[in-house]
């Protein structure tokens, strides 16, 4: 599951946002640039795609999937 | 004006879903059409998704050197028959061509003394897999960039929600909306692929992932099949474990509550080493038998081998264990418990040989479309190779064939009006909640992996609630609108995976009655077809055709 993004460190390239899969990443105008934005962390599939494809490693994706039923 | 509507595309051949299937037949159908239009069109950004882009990319690859039809048969036979045979041997007979096309685009496979290094894959005698450095994330990388060499049309974020029919009943393209802005946007087009893979009900990982296309095409009045067949595998929710299979060759074993290892009792040939599903119906019958939890025992594994497993050449695999750092050590080589995990339906779409659904205008290609029941470790992407080539190479024909398509104003306004008010005034929560009853119905091994008449009565009664609240709910924004979309084809796929079980009175495979244990080839050797009808649907059987390995009964002599 994702859990953070450096925003210090984040130079606004904004590629993290298209290669989620799961629509977890929004660049958005915050305070005159333009951010990463996390929406329905809850959907992320830890893919680990926007970590893997950050130039400048400030994205954390914790290696957590969201429990779901067993088969027993 | 359509274009008042919304964003219009026009296009000669749409290829919808740009996993393996799709950019396959994206690239086969600007090949056979050079001078027309062809249009890839993904939920998400083309070469970064799918299945298939978090896949190691095994794939089966027949060379000039090996023997065709062994290789049929061996894919039949491990299919227990449930297998399309003359697209089998078409898919293997192009499937030497696509692999010296991936190299040419710049794709690794490794080589030993200038041969391509090939290994064996669980449960098939003869056929061989090799794959790519880089895993699926490489190979789908390489892809985009050849369509993009060759002129293919990409359009990323579209999520399609309804086929386009002109009055005659033909596909006529496809209607959807912009994930994130919400535009309505619509493409017309000559033919239509759908390669957006088969049905999870969100198993875990990148399995969250999900396709929408096999209900597209059913609503449209497509044939669908393998509706009772599923992919199971062994696993734990605590990682994702790709490595089971060289871990068996290194040692590893199941076994059971009491530590003994149970797989040579169900599988005296193959014991550990037998293929997923049947790893799967032993754990099963050791729960029957009050023998759990079952375990993979890795203790036999010497400990200089042991961080190969803690490593993967699949990236996000890599990153996860990496970042367990001895979490994943303790939970990989200690007692970390097993489940027979269902994966996802083999739901596909119903097609020819040249991957034509029962719909003109509409073609499948990848796992959408169901060449078989069970692919095994390398003919997943193997079909999805040779589906998308075939599929490509007759929506382009089609599209040629067909003549110019026509997308009524009064059609795309509807589906306009029924899509905006799909994401007004709605809930935040209720694709979660509806999931969430969806998978407690469906997972328990009792429903979906060791299947019993009452059992799945009951669940069909159960469904029915969960479906009526997913009819009348509403998302909050288009993000769960497309959520709530894809669990209503998963509640959907869920109500035809339980009937086409309850219909089919014997065990086959991924398919396992309690109450009808037994193959039945007499009776079974039939595809269970269904169809959209009159609200409801139809469910009948036809034979499953063996022009090329004959049925199993005829290789019993008759006594005379
Ligand atoms: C971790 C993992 C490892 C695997 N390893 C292997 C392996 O080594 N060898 C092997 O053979 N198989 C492997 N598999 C299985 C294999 O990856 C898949 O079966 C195969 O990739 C499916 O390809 P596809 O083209 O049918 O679908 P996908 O690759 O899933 O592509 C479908 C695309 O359709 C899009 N889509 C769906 N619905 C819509 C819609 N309504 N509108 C717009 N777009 C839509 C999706 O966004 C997606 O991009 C693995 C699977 C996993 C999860
Ligand atoms: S891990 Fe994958 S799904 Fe999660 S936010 Fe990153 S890219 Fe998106
Ligand atoms: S990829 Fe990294 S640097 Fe670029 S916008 Fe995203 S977080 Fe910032």
């Amino acid at each position: 599951m994702i859990i953070d993004i450096d925003l210090e460190k984040c130079t606004s390239c904004g590629e993290c946002d298209p290669v989620c899969p799961a629509d977890i990443i929004h660049m958005e105008e915050q305070g005159g640039r333009q951010v990463p934005v996390l929406k329905h962390v809850e959907h992320c599939v830890t893919c680990f795609n926007c970590e893997i494809f950050c130039p400048v490693q400030c994205i954390d994706v914790h290696p957590i999937v969201r429990r779901r039923p067993l088969p027993w | 004006m359509l274009e008042k509507i919304g964003r219009l595309i026009d296009t000669d051949v749409l290829v919808v879903g740009a996993g393996a299937g799709g950019l396959w037949a994206a690239l086969s159908a600007k090949r056979h059409l050079p001078d027309g239009r062809v249009t890839l069109l993904d939920a998400h950004m083309v070469g970064r998704t799918g299945h298939t882009a978090f896949s190691n990319a095994w794939m089966v690859v027949v060379t000039p050197d090996d023997d065709l039809d062994a290789c049929v048969r061996d894919i039949v036979e491990g299919n227990e028959w449930v297998a399309e045979q003359e697209l089998i041997r078409d898919i293997l007979s192009v499937s030497h061509f696509q692999l010296l096309e991936l190299e040419k685009m710049g794709l690794v496979f490794p080589k030993e003394n200038r041969r391509f290094i090939r290994r064996p894959t669980r449960g098939l005698k003869v056929t061989k897999v090799l794959k790519p450095d880089g895993g699926g994330l490489e190979y789908c990388w390489r892809l985009r960039k050849a369509l993009e060499a060759e002129g293919v049309d990409l359009v990323e974020r579209v999520f399609i929600t309804d086929l386009a029919r002109d009055d005659g009943g033909r596909v006529t393209g496809a209607l959807g909306v912009d994930g994130r802005t919400g535009e309505f946007v619509i493409v017309r087009a000559g033919a239509t692929v759908l390669a957006t893979n088969s049905v999870t009900f969100r198993a875990g990982f990148v399995r969250d992932l999900t396709g929408t296309g096999t209900q597209l095409a059913y609503d449209a009045g497509a044939v669908l099949t393998n509706a009772e067949f599923g992919y199971l595998r062994p696993g734990t929710p605590k990682f994702y474990f790709e490595g089971i299979t060289f871990a068996i060759q290194d040692g590893a074993r199941f076994v059971n509550a009491q530590g003994e290892p149970f797989m040579e009792r169900y599988e005296p040939d193959w014991a550990d080493r037998a293929d997923v599903q049947a790893l799967s119906k032993a754990m099963v019958r050791e729960k029957k038998a009050g023998r759990t939890p079952l375990y993979l025992d890795m203790s036999l594994i010497p400990e200089e081998e042991r961080g190969q497993y803690l490593q993967s050449s699949v990236a996000w695999m890599d990153y996860f264990f990496r970042k367990l750092g001895d979490r994943a050590r303790i939970d990989m080589f200690g007692k970390t418990e097993y489940y027979p995990l269902f994966q996802m339906t083999k739901l596909g779409i119903k097609t020819d040989a040249a991957c034509r659904s029962s719909v003109p205008g509409l073609l499948a290609a990848g796992l959408a479309q169901a060449s078989c029941a069970s692919h095994f470790a390398g003919f997943h992407i193997g079909a999805c190779n040779g589906t998308g080539w075939i599929a490509g190479r007759s929506a382009a024909d089609d599209a040629r064939r067909l003549g110019a398509p026509r997308v009524s104003e009064g059609n795309a306004r509807s589906v306009e009006a029924e899509t905006l008010a799909g994401w007004r005034d709605g809930d935040e929560k209720i694709d979660d909640e509806l999931l969430r009853a969806l998978q407690t119905l469906i997972f328990p091994y009792e429903v979906s992996v060791l299947k019993h008449e009452s059992r799945l009565r009951r669940a069909l009664a159960e469904l029915d609630a969960i479906e009526e609240r997913g009819a009348r709910s509403r998302a909050a924004h288009v993000h769960g609108f497309v959520r709530l979309r894809e669990t209503r084809c998963m509640v959907e796929t869920a109500r035809l995976m339980l009937e086409a079980s309850l219909m089919r009175r014997e065990s086959r495979m991924s398919h396992m009655r309690e109450d009808y244990p037994d193959r039945d080839d007499e009776a079974w050797l039939n595809w269970i077809l269904i169809e959209k009808e009159n609200g409801g649907r139809r469910l009948w059987t036809e034979p499953i055709a063996t022009p090329l390995v004959p049925p199993p009964a005829s290789d019993v002599q008759p006594d005379r």
